[in-house]
């Protein structure tokens, strides 16, 4: 996802220009928010966190050294904000409030015709009904083209961890998708 | 037939193809229905997967963000650094001027009179040169004074970290020639 000026756009963050956050917003933003969504669940929590991992990225942006990729960088920022504000709200009381259960799938919805609307629809509500560390490798996997090597970067596990994540993931979405749909309606 | 492939197997046979597998693995895969019917539900899976897209924000975050950022802390730094250099210079200037030396005849002076006698020297040759051309004895009192006087600026221990300081705070400098570079650059 390295766009062809996103050096630029860096450099300029460097120098202090507050407007190249914009740019990098405009790559990024609904990924990170996509990510923070799948690990707290919710999407204003999801929202906030994703204004307060562009603040960060501003302060920071000097102690990314070029060596990775600018995306791994940026997403293992997102994905510590986004783990240290689960951690402060989940107290036991509140994760009964706003623990997210998944909207049910909505059965009238017809992919017949496959909208991509709908089957984004479909796709990310049986994403929400799995583990919520499997949705987040699902998403850094097929949202940004991560590596598994990167994605461990970004989440501090090993690779093999990713791997079996992943597995399971697919294999689960498969499950929740299953009792719904014919997989082959939805290629 | 040898014994189902792991999750791990499967996997690297997804994401690598047979690289990641020995001969008598992907021969398993070819012949054992079990493990060929896993991975065709991780390819059709991995299929409906690719046409992922993001989610999308409920609001525009541009404003709030820029509204938020904070002022840029390198700024500070950088003050710092001109602040550390210009106190490095006047220390330098106090140091030379405060600590006397010695001449080679005996009699005392700071640096500032160790300058000027060099300049009176250097004048003198000068003047001597217009007139009657080079001469030998001059030049040669110029080289003792210089050394003197740098004898005086190795003999004293303040001098040397002062020296220290500013080779630090060069070093510095000079590797942060892209930002001055770019400082430059915006001005202009």
């Amino acid at each position: 996802m390295m766009k062809m000026d996103e050096k630029e756009i860096i450099q300029r963050l460097k120098n202090g220009d507050r407007d190249a956050i914009r740019a990098i917003m405009q790559n990024y933003q609904h990924y990170v928010f996509t990510v923070a969504r799948q690990i707290v669940r919710n999407r204003e929590q999801a929202e906030e966190i994703t204004q307060d991992v562009f603040i960060r990225v501003y302060q920071k942006i000097h102690s990314y050294e070029e060596r990775s990729k600018f995306s791994t960088w940026l997403f293992s920022i997102a994905y510590r904000i986004a783990l240290n504000h689960l951690r402060k709200k989940q107290t036991a009381s509140m994760q009964k409030e706003t623990m997210y259960r998944g909207d049910e799938i909505d059965e009238s919805i017809s992919i017949d015709e496959k909208p991509d609307g709908v089957l984004q629809e479909v796709l990310w509500k049986a994403i929400d009904r799995i583990n919520q560390e499997q949705g987040v490798i699902i998403s850094l996997f097929y949202l940004q083209e991560f590596s598994v090597q990167e994605i461990s970067q970004i989440m501090g596990i090993p690779q093999n961890t990713v791997k079996i994540k992943l597995f399971r993931g697919r294999n689960n979405l498969r499950k929740v998708l299953s009792k719904n749909y014919t997989l082959r309606d939805l290629l | 037939m040898s014994r189902h492939l792991t999750e791990i197997e499967l996997i690297n046979y997804c994401l690598s193809g047979n690289s990641g597998l020995s001969r008598k693995k992907v021969r398993h895969i070819q012949e054992c229905p079990l493990c060929l019917a896993r991975l065709d539900e991780q390819i059709e899976t991995d299929h409906i997967l690719k046409q992922l897209n993001p989610q999308s924000l409920s609001r525009e975050l541009y404003e709030p963000v820029i509204a938020n950022l904070p002022e840029k802390s390198y700024r500070k730094q950088r003050d710092w650094l001109f602040y550390i250099t210009m106190a490095a210079l006047l220390i330098i200037g106090l140091l030379l001027s405060a600590f006397p030396g010695q001449f080679d005849d005996g009699t005392e002076g700071d640096a500032y009179k160790h300058i000027q006698k060099i300049l009176e020297v250097d004048r003198e040759i000068l003047q001597f040169d217009w007139i009657e051309g080079l001469n030998k004895v001059q030049i040669d009192s110029y080289r003792e004074n210089f050394s003197d006087f740098t004898r005086h600026l190795a003999g004293n221990p303040f001098a040397k970290i002062i020296a220290l300081i500013l080779i630090v705070v060069l070093f510095y400098l000079t590797i942060d020639y892209h930002y001055l570079r770019n400082k430059i650059n915006s001005r202009t």
